[in-house]
This record gives structure tokens, sequence and C-alpha cells, in this order.
């Protein structure tokens, strides 16, 4: 059996769809292959009006040819995800160039779901989920143009079909998203590459921090045993920058501190080391937590810990600087468990180099932050820890404000801030705390890391997002160690209390004054927009995005009660099931006896005789029960007879189309009798 | 007998099973003259496209599971729901759809024949759906309210035309189920035996057995003119008439055939009563394209010899139903009579 052709408008929707579902997925289609996609478009759109042919069966294979190449080119031939999504887009393309009959444009339309299965890999943002339900849209509308009677389809149609549809598939997706058990990942797959962009970096730049708080992925999640750290005490310590050009932060790494310090440092162990404690570093005691933690592939080396890290793990090493770094980039999810033992605080050596290190700053930048320090320093008494705290009171009383969208500062970056624009993101805080500090010879650096996260009661793991990435400082204070300093709970305590969701929430940010330039983006109705599409997405995120393995069971343990929720899991979604079908299934069975108008009008007439008297028999036609009538009650027989008349000539006519007037007529009779 | 079976299902176990399927099928479908099409009748599968989009749902799980990823999971149950939906809509699409036979035109065994169906819709539009005889042509109609469906059907054996099961499908509106219903209808409208035109027409016939020969006048009953054409005899031309008016018509005339036939089964080469039939109904047809006067005479039917439309229909239909061994002939045949009757009005 040959397969139908194409209707106009099934291929109006596919080119439509073709355009919308590459969209999201464009970053990863290089360069070279667009042309030819944009070629095959607009051929397809020349066919479809009229004014183009067919390419013949050599250019077809030639340019699938020339594709291929294209793609492996650029990708080579190792399997990789964007090496799956040009093959999809690009196949989606050309088999446009080809699409005759009905079966090619299945095949178009379901290549059209893979390619939007795609692209939630790469966001899974509500304005993502969003356009991505468009898309579904269009492809429905294609599809049911496919199966549409060619003569009475039409646009519109299609489009109330795919609306309507889509409606009505709400409540089981919802029982289906809701209730479908969630398994952890069956094996290891390629992941985008693109995504180990998002998450900390090891040099940082002031903004860096900010951008990530608009990530809502996950950076890891932890496991507790024991006892679980509150909210202000979840300093998640991941990477430590101590190198500082003016501009940046990074953090050292061995080539260059054996460079920077020629005679002190000669060998890997004074940097870093897998033995659970190395000559002389420090010394440990048991922790009051137990842990672990699953890593989310983030591409990078090191391994967030609570605090500082004592020892190192399975497969990674411990740093000077009390970080835990791996062996190798983290490509897929990681588990391991830090050590439970903590670092005695004030058995913390500090060799010379490191002292050095760590009170470097570049000559000649910053001026007047520098003068502020001295002053500072010399108003406590010339004691670190009062500095620090005295910084922090300073940051406090003055008008500083805590910003997600902290303004460009100009060479000077800490003079700029302290003085002139006041108001940044956790990383501004931090870097010019640091810099402050290190004006005055007191060793400082910077922690990155994330901050609070999510608990989970139920499960005992507190779930991190980039978007809880923070910076924060510590300072070296003889005979103490080393000291946490959090420059931004002096500005917004929130901050640290709450967590950036919940501040965004109380609308706890960005009050107060605003420079001008900034202040135009952020007033009125965009403000108000972009606050509320910012607490959208976040619900988004929470609900939706994040309802993964734990959340769910935590989410069952809420309805079933503590128990094995695993089977009334799977019942109430079977249930659920079978009552959405007995409920749309009754009413498409359920096939109320319809009347039309004369069979109703016909009932109302029996009513009213029956009123007075007569019923009609089985098997009684109208004129013989009319006559019957008017045998025993002559008056009312006779209207009877001439309502029965009319009824007939109504009901019975030849002509297909109510007769308005007769009609009404009847009924004004009936009514009358 | 059970034996039988499972040796038939071994050998070919699809076809055991079609053949099973249809069976129980028409169990539940009697043949009737209005079938309304409900749950009792509609059966449904998922089409090829179905079973891929099924496992296009499998794979969009499983990289909703790598991934953890719950869009994909979102669009892994939309598919799964809309795979679901498809299924009621498409039933939809034929539920409650009622059936009429109307009519079809009588023809011979084999034949392909004109049927009309009615089709009530149900007060709701119907679109794309497949209707017909498999082995003919299935039609792709949409509808909107009741309406009349001329369709084709393979005659089968003589006697009342019972055509096949009747197939009513339908995949819209995503193609990915296929909702389907066997139909058996009753037309009452005849079946006549598949003319046998190889023996010649019975030449000597004893006088016992009716014979009857008649002198041909041929030129006797003048019953009309018509237009002249080529073949006519030019003795036959109205000549008058082309000299008034320069129209060349041509006389017609009633022609008795030159011989008056009386068929009984006795005469009728072959031991088979059904190619007795056969060659009976060649031999009517033949009689009246020769215009000779034939008759028929049967054990339990005589009709006497006559000529025109009318009489070969009546002898058509006795050859149709002769020892048909159906249940009730007789009331069918006072059917169709009634039937006919309707008809001439």
């Amino acid at each position: 059996m040959t397969s139908p052709a194409v209707s106009r408008y099934a291929t109006l929707w596919l080119l439509v769809a073709q355009m919308m579902v590459a969209l999201p997925v464009i970053e990863v289609l290089p360069v070279s292959v667009m042309p030819l996609l944009v070629l095959t478009l607009i051929w397809r759109a020349l066919i479809w009006f009229g004014r183009g042919v067919w390419p013949s069966d050599l250019l077809r294979r030639l340019l699938v040819t020339l594709a291929l190449v294209l793609i492996v080119s650029s990708f080579g031939l190792q399997f990789s995800l964007e090496l799956a999504i040009n093959f999809l887009v690009t196949g989606y393309a050309l088999k446009m160039l080809e699409m005759k009959t009905r079966r090619d444009a299945l095949v178009i339309a379901y290549i059209g779901f893979f390619v939007v299965g795609a692209g939630v890999l790469y966001s899974q943002s509500l304005l993502q989920g969003l356009y991505l339900l468009l898309c579904i849209a269009t492809l429905v509308a294609a599809i049911h143009a496919m199966y549409s009677p060619v003569d009475e389809s039409s646009i519109k149609g299609s489009l109330r079909f795919s609306g309507s549809i889509l409606l009505q598939t709400i409540p089981l997706i919802l029982a289906l998203f809701i209730f479908v058990p969630r398994l952890g990942p069956l094996w290891a797959v390629p992941w985008p590459e693109g995504d180990a962009k998002t998450g900390l970096s090891d040099k940082m730049q002031p903004g860096d921090v900010a951008r990530l708080s608009q990530s809502y992925e996950l950076a890891f999640r932890a496991q507790f045993k024991r006892a679980v750290p509150p909210p202000r005490e979840r300093y998640w310590r991941t990477l430590i920058l101590d190198q500082y050009d003016g501009n940046q932060w990074w953090q050292s790494d061995l080539l260059q501190l054996l460079s920077q310090f020629p005679g002190e440092i000669d060998h890997e162990s004074n940097w870093q080391s897998r033995s659970p404690v190395s000559d002389g570093w420090w010394q440990i005691e048991l922790g009051s937590y137990e842990y672990e933690v699953l890593l989310e592939p983030s591409g990078r080396q090191w391994l967030p810990v609570l605090g500082p890290a004592a020892s190192a793990a399975v497969e990674s090493t411990v740093l000077r600087t009390l970080r835990l770094e791996a062996d190798k980039p983290v490509y897929e999810r990681r588990l391991y468990k830090p050590a439970s033992e903590t670092v005695i605080n004030n058995s913390i050596s500090m060799p010379p180099w490191l002292s050095a290190l760590n009170t470097a700053l570049p000559a000649g930048v910053n001026l007047q932050a520098r003068s502020l320090a001295y002053k500072l320093f010399t108003e406590v008494g010339q004691d670190p820890l009062s500095l620090g705290r005295r910084i922090l009171e300073y940051f406090h009383q003055e008008p500083f404000y805590y910003t997600l969208s902290p303004p460009l500062m100009g060479e000077s970056e800490v003079d700029d801030f302290l003085f002139t624009y006041r108001r940044g993101f956790c990383e501004h805080y931090a870097s010019s705390f640091v810099f402050l500090m290190r004006s005055v010879g007191v060793p400082a650096r910077i922690v990155t890391g994330y901050l609070g996260g999510e608990y989970l009661p139920e499960e005992k793991v507190v779930r991190v997002l980039q978007r809880d990435a923070h910076a924060w400082a510590e300072i070296w204070v003889e005979g103490q160690g080393w000291i946490r300093f959090d420059p931004t709970a002096a500005v917004a305590p929130e901050r640290i209390d709450l967590g950036l969701d919940e501040m965004i929430e109380q609308g706890g940010l960005l009050q107060g004054q605003i420079p001008l330039a900034y202040r135009f983006s952020q007033s009125g109705f965009l403000k108000f927009f972009r606050q509320g599409w910012e607490r959208l997405e976040y619900r988004w995120q929470k609900s939706v995005v994040q309802y993964q393995q734990e959340k769910q069971q935590s989410f069952m343990k809420q309805l079933f009660g503590t128990s094995s929720y695993y089977w009334q899991q799977v019942g109430v979604l079977g249930a659920l099931l079978a009552l959405f079908s007995a409920l749309f299934g009754l009413f498409t069975l359920y096939q109320k006896p319809r009347k039309n108008l004369h069979q109703k009008a016909w009932c109302q007439l029996e009513r009213k005789l029956a009123s007075k008297g007569f019923e009609r028999q089985a098997g009684e036609g109208p004129k013989d029960f009319a006559r019957r009538v008017q045998v025993e009650d002559p008056i009312l027989g006779a209207k009877a007879i001439s309502v029965v008349d009319l009824y007939i000539q109504s009901a019975y006519s030849d002509n297909q189309s109510l007769d308005a007037t007769i009609f009404d007529n009847l009924i004004k009779m009936i009514k009358q009798l | 007998m059970i034996a039988k079976a499972i040796q038939q299902f071994l050998l070919s176990p699809f076809q055991w099973l079609t053949v099973r399927f249809r069976r129980w099928a028409d169990q539940r479908s009697p043949r009737s003259l209005r079938v309304q099409l409900n749950q009792r009748r509609i059966y449904i599968l998922p089409t090829g496209s179905g079973f891929f989009w099924l496992s296009m749902v499998l794979v969009i799980f499983l990289v909703a599971v790598n991934y953890s990823n719950s869009l994909a999971y979102g669009l892994c149950f939309f598919m799964l729901s809309l795979f679901l939906l498809s299924i009621l809509h498409t039933w939809r699409n034929l539920a409650g759809i009622t059936l009429v036979a109307r009519r079809a035109k009588a023809g011979f065994s084999g034949e392909i024949i004109d049927v009309v169906v009615e089709c009530l819709s149900d007060h709701r539009a119907r679109y794309s759906i497949g209707l017909g005889w498999p082995d003919t042509e299935v039609v792709m109609v949409s509808f909107q309210k009741d309406c009349e469906q001329t369709l084709v059907a393979r005659a089968g054996s003589r006697g009342w035309f019972k055509p096949g099961r009747m197939r009513i499908e339908s995949i819209y509106p995503l193609g990915l189920c296929r909702a389907w219903s066997w139909v058996r209808l009753d037309f009452h409208s005849l079946v006549y035996p598949v003319p046998d035109d190889r023996y010649p027409l019975p030449e000597n016939q004893s006088a016992d057995d009716g014979e009857r020969s008649v002198v041909n006048s041929g030129f006797d009953d003048f019953t009309g003119f018509k237009n002249y054409q080529e073949t006519d005899n030019l003795a036959h031309v109205y000549w008058k008439a082309y000299a008034k008016t320069g129209e060349l018509l041509t006389k017609q005339f009633e022609q008795p055939s030159g011989r008056e036939l009386y068929f009984s089964l006795d005469q009728v080469p072959g031991h088979h009563l059904e190619q007795q039939l056969s060659i009976l109904t060649a031999w009517c047809l033949r009689c009246e394209q020769q215009h000779f006067t034939y008759g028929l005479m049967l054990p339990d039917h005589k009709l006497v010899p006559s000529l025109g439309a009318d009489h070969l229909r009546r002898c058509l239909e006795v050859l149709a139903l002769y020892h048909l061994e159906d249940d009730d002939i007789s009331r069918r045949v006072n059917g169709i009579e009634k039937e006919q009757g309707k008809n001439n009005d």
C-alpha cells in the first residue's frame, strides 16, 4: 500500500516546526552547517510556493554527503551529544527535500520530537519549557494535518485540535510526572559540552559569581549521617583564590609556586598530599559531621567540602589550602566521602612563603583603599581580628548594597567599589575585604564555593544549586589559624540565613538608592516584571525541574507517611490513570439519547395531552391518537388534530432544513393546548 | 478437531489467528440491515507508526533517566499521554456511526456491484474514514452529517446479495492507532448465477418438452420509429418521412422470435446444479438478446414463455433463488416483491 501524499497544510506546519525546533540547539550547530540548513529551508519553501523543483537523486545524495562531511569535520567521529543533535537537525532539514508521501512527513515530524528532546538537555528554564511546548503544539498540528481529509483540513482546525489535545493531556502528564518513580542514571552518558561552563571557575573576576546566581542547575547533593549543619554553617569550601593581579583572582598551582618561591618549594609534597596528614601541615580531630557528596559533572577537578578539608578522600589529594582536588576532572556524577575529621585550627603551620603568597598585592592600584586600610588598622590597634570586624562594621554602617547585577567597575576596582558605587555581589565584598587585609600585611585569601542549600529532612540531604555559589574570605591570625570572615553577612545577613532564593522571594534584594543608568533597567514595570519572572522561574525550577529522586521520595513520604512508598506510588498512578480513562471513556461512551427538536416538541405535546387525561397507547400513531382524542373530547381533539398536522408538516417535510416559522408556530400551538 | 486446529495454527499462525478473530468478530456482529458501531464492534490497535511512537517514548524516557532531566521526563510523559488520548479519539471517530444497507444493483455472481450505504453520523463530524470491501475498493470519506456513500462490492454466489465483511476503519487524528470494524450488511438484492455461455441453445426439442415452432413473420407488429442506423434494413426505412422532412427513420417491429423455447433442467447439459443454472442463465440472456420467446419450467417454478426486460428479470430471480438452501426464502421473496412494488410506484 503506498502512502498518501502530504497536504500543503501539513508541509507548511512542518516547515514552521523545523525553524522552531532548531532554534534552541542552534548554538550547537557548527557555522559551516548553517548555510546548508537555510538552503534546504528556502528550497523547500520555494517548492511549497510552486516555484521550485524537487532536487534530483544525485543532488540529494551530494547534499547528504556534504552535510556528513561538514558535521564529522567539526565534531570528529567520537560519539557526543552534539554530534547526535547535528545528525538529527540536518536529517530533519534534508528529509524535507524528499518529503512527498505521508511516511516521509511522519519521519520528519518524529525527528522533530527528538530535536525537542535534545533541546531540554541544554536548558530547562521556564522560558525554554514554554517555547518547547509551542514547538510540540506545532508538531502535533503538523501530524494532525497529515491525517486530516485534504479538502477539509485548515490551519485553524489543526491548531484547534492541537490546543485541545494538549489541554487534555495535562491531567495525565501531571499524574505521570508526580508518580512515575524516578530512577537513578542507568549508565554514563555524554553530557552537553557547554555544561562545564556553568559552575565555579578557578579565576574570579567580579561578576562571575553573580552570573552563576542565574543558574538553577544542581551542583551537588550531600547526604548526612547524623547531625546536619544549620544553614549559616553550610559553607561548602571549593576553591581558594590567593593570587591577585589587580583585576582578577585565581588559585595558585604548583608550577606557578615553584617559580615564585624557588628555594622554599621544591616538591609536590609541599603543596598537595595524598596521605591523611602530611608532615606538620596541621593536626586533626574528630569532626561533628559525617556526610557523602554526590557531585554533578562539572568538568573540573575540585571537590566541595564542608569546612576546611583535613585529609584526602579516595582518588583525590588534599591541598595546603585546605581543599580537596580530584585526580581527574569530574565528567560523570561522582560520589565521594570527605574525611569526617576536622582541622585543629591553631595547629596549622604557616611557612614564610605561604605568608608571603597571601599578602602579595600588585603595587600602585587602589590607593584610596590602601589608605583606608591603614587608617582602620591603626584605629583598632593593629589587631588583625579587630580589623576584620571593623571592616565588616564599615560595610554595615556605610551605604553598601547587595545586588545581583552590580555596575561595571573601572580600572581600580576596589576603589570604585568602596568609594563610588558601593553595591556589589558577594565577590566584590570578599575581594575588597581581602584587599584591605593584605594592604596592612595580614595574610588573607578568597574562598569560593557554595553557601546554604536546600535541606530535605526526610533523606537528610542538602541539595546545592549553582546559584548557591558564594565567595567569602579568610584571614590568618597568628596562634588561631585561618579565620573565616563573610563580608556579605554584614551587608545582607538574609543571604546567609535564608539563602538567595528566599531573599529574592521576600524582595530583600535591590533596595535603596541605585545609580541612574542602573535604576532605569530596574524601575517600575520592568523591575516588577523581572522580579515576577524571577519568582516564577524559581518556583518552576524548585517544583518541576528539580523534582528528581530525592524530591519525589520526600514528597511521597509526605503523602503516604514514612512507610515504604514505592508501591503506593505505583498504585496511585495506576488508579489515577484508570480513573482518567474511565472518565474519558464515559464521556465518549455515554451517548445521551439525543432528541431532535421535533422529538422534543412531540414529547411536550404528549405530556400536555397526558395532563388532560389522554395517554398515547403503544403503537398508536400521532394521527390516530389525535383522532381518538377528538372522539372523546371534540374541542381539544380538533386542536390536537391541527397541532399534529402541523407537527407532521414540520417534522417530515422534504427539505432538510428546519422551517423556523412553522416550527415556532407548532411550539406556540402546543403551549396553547 | 483440536488436533486439526493445532496443525493449522502451527502451519500458519497468523492466518489461523486472523481466521479465528474474524469468526469471533462475526459472532459478535451478526448480519443485519443496519449496524451501529459500538464498543462491541470496534477494535483498536496501534499502527506501525504507533509502535514507532512508543519506542520513541522509551528512548526519551531513557534519556530522561540518564540525564535526570525533568523536562525530558515531561516530554516523554506528554508523548505517552498523547498516545493514550489518541486511542480514545480514534475510537471516538468511529463510535456511534450507524451503517444502513440502502440499495444494491442486481448483478451476476462475481461481478462488481454498486452498493449504496447510508452513514448516520450521530451528530458528530467524522473525518478520514476508510469505507468499503478490501477485495474491491476502500474509499476515504469524511462527513459532517448523515450521508449516502456509493461503494463497490464483489457479488458472491447466486442468491441474496450478501457481500462479505465490509471494513470501516480510521486512523484519524494522529495515525497512532487504527480503529476498525467488520460489518456484514444485508442487502435486498439478488445475485444471479454467472452466465455460462459455452453451450448452444437446445435445437431440437421433442413436442412433449414443449417445443413449439412459430413461423416468423418478422414484419407483423409495427411498434414505432427510431432514427436510422447504418445497419438497419433499407426495406424498413420510412421513406415517406424522408421525403417530407429529410430525416431518415426506420420502422420498428416487435420481432417475435422464430422460436419459442421452454427450458427445463433436463435439457441442460452437465450434472452439477449450479452449472446447469449458469447455463440456463446464459440461455435466457441469449434468447432475450435474439428476441426468442423463452420460458422456464423448473420442478417448483414455472414461467410461461415471454419476452422483455421484466420477464428476463423474473427468470433470473427464479434461477438465482432456485433450490437455495436458505432459511427464509419465502419471506424474502415477499420482501423483494414489496420492494419492487415500491420501486414501480
